[in-house]
């Protein structure tokens, strides 16, 4: 049975939603922004030959409700040689992370209440503040500077260094994570922190001699603790010059070899032969975006989101119209199977290309709605629907689902509680 | 003027279907975004993991689809 709705119902409905949803999402930020007398029960980072203390948490606002990753690396010695080493190192591939290099929009998963919960996070390209705790009262830092090695559009590891202000300093303290870009989601998903600090740590170790140390951090009132912390002190031996002059260049993890062949052979049946095209275009048009914008990134000296915006519509677009028009002569099943498969395959092929191998479960659930979507226009262009008048209309399943799996994370640049 | 039942153009049927269908198209755009905003709002409160958000949410799309009519062609269904 069909439920019928007037188009200016509907539409009165939405606004009346829009407006209760907007106006809720800002008085719950309001709530939220209070900031209760939170510093004697946070977990801090000693510092050596300072007075002060370093929260452990970074922050996505003047506040510590806003906490998400840990700063996972201390290192003592001049910030701008610390810096410089990195600029210069033979070993990594260290870059000044610019601001238009920077991740975009705003969300978080990270819960730091539960230390054993998987750190994901979905960065977000705004400021990160450290809190620094002195005797007077605390200040909040901003990055001193931030620096990548990898690609915006591909993985990357990402540095935020945090240092005091005064000119005689002595210690940076760094908040190391590994993300991807997330085509789907338009920002970046960050994978590990842990990667990117032992990452971090072998870069330090391949320049020069500092000395190394992993300690536990946590509450002292807490038998388990938070989060280990490495810290590099190249003071010992004064060698921070020599970080870059020693390096040695290893060889870059990933052999990135694939080839995306549909080897068509003549003893496979014409139907199966359409089934993989299908698989294999819907597989193309989701690396060639991949592929594109990383060379285009590799290419031109613009800022790399100026191709995620270009290239976006292709995604949006083209995926569906591949699915549609090469399901054409097949069967209802052939049809949703090959759109699907090819998408998941194509997913599976991105992810090893980056180097991801574990996959937040939303972001499962959120790829699996995709490829049912595909799937859906691709049946509803097969031969046998569109002879068949009867039965559900699978073409606007398969796009009302596309158009929600894909908008959804879009709405996130708005106020609304999405 | 041609008459889309018997046009070979893609873009002059792809317009007839969209002329069609244009106030059903009006109300699933405004009844998703309501779902979608209406669906976030609850699971928030309800501080539910956001993978089960997305589920019930892309499973009532389904829903709402089979419940609701249907876009229809104006053309004739051709092989």
């Amino acid at each position: 049975m069909a439920v019928e709705l007037r188009p200016a119902t509907a539409v009165l409905v939405l606004v009346a939603v829009l407006a209760a949803g907007s106006f809720g999402s800002l008085a719950v930020a309001e709530v939220g922004g209070t900031q209760g007398d939170a510093e004697s029960t946070l977990t801090v980072i000693p510092l050596e030959n300072d007075d002060r203390q370093l929260w452990l948490y970074t922050s996505r606002g003047l506040s510590f409700e806003q906490a998400t990753l840990p700063i996972n690396v201390v290192v003592y010695g001049d910030p701008e040689d610390v810096h410089r080493g990195l600029l210069e190192s033979d070993r990594g591939n260290w870059t000044d992370t610019s601001e238009d290099e920077q991740e975009v929009a705003p969300d978080e998963n990270t819960n730091v209440v539960n230390p054993t919960t998987i750190e994901w996070e979905v960065a977000d390209g705004a400021n990160r503040f450290a809190y620094l705790i002195d005797l007077q009262g605390g200040v909040w830092l901003t990055e001193h500077y931030q620096v990548h090695d990898g690609r915006y559009l591909g993985s990357r590891h990402h540095i935020r260094a945090y240092a005091p202000s005064e000119a005689d300093s002595e210690w940076t303290a760094m908040q190391a994570h590994h993300e991807h870009w997330d085509w789907f989601m338009g920002r970046h998903i960050v994978r590990s922190t842990t990667e990117s600090q032992s990452y971090v740590e072998r870069e330090f170790a391949a320049g020069g001699s500092p000395d190394i140390t992993r300690v536990p951090v946590g509450a002292d009132s807490d038998p388990s603790f938070d989060q280990w912390l490495t810290i590099v002190d190249f003071r010992a031996d004064g060698a921070q010059s020599a970080l870059a002059g020693l390096a040695f260049v290893l060889g870059l993890a990933g052999a990135r070899r694939r080839g995306l062949s549909a080897t068509l052979r003549e003893h496979v049946p014409t139907r199966d032969v359409r089934t993989l095209l299908l698989a294999a275009g819907v597989a193309v048009v989701l690396l060639f975006v991949r592929l594109g914008g990383l060379s285009l990134e590799r290419s031109f000296d613009v800022p790399p989101k100026v191709f995620a915006i270009a290239l976006y519509p292709v995604l949006f677009v083209g995926l569906p119209l591949a699915a549609y028009l090469l399901a054409r002569p097949l069967d209802r099943s052939r049809a949703f199977a090959g759109a699907s498969v090819g998408f998941i395959a194509g997913v599976l092929l991105d992810y090893s290309y980056l180097g991801v191998t574990q996959l937040p479960l939303d972001v499962l659930v959120h790829r699996g709605a995709l490829a049912v979507a595909l799937g859906l226009v691709a049946v509803g262009n097969s031969r046998v629907e569109r002879h068949d008048s009867e039965g559900p209309d699978h073409l606007r399943t398969g796009v009302l689902l596309w158009l929600v799996a894909t908008l959804l994370p879009l709405l996130r640049h708005t106020p609304l509680p999405v | 003027m041609s008459d889309p039942s018997t046009t070979d153009s893609r873009t002059r049927r792809l317009v007839a279907y969209l002329r069609q269908n244009r106030d059903q198209m009006v109300v699933d755009a405004a009844v998703l975004l309501s779902w979608i905003v209406v669906s976030a709002a609850l699971f928030r409160i309800l501080s539910v993991p956001q993978w089960l958000h997305y589920l019930v949410l892309f499973v009532g799309i389904g829903a709402y689809s089979r419940l609701t009519p249907d876009w229809e062609r104006p053309y004739r269904r051709s092989g």
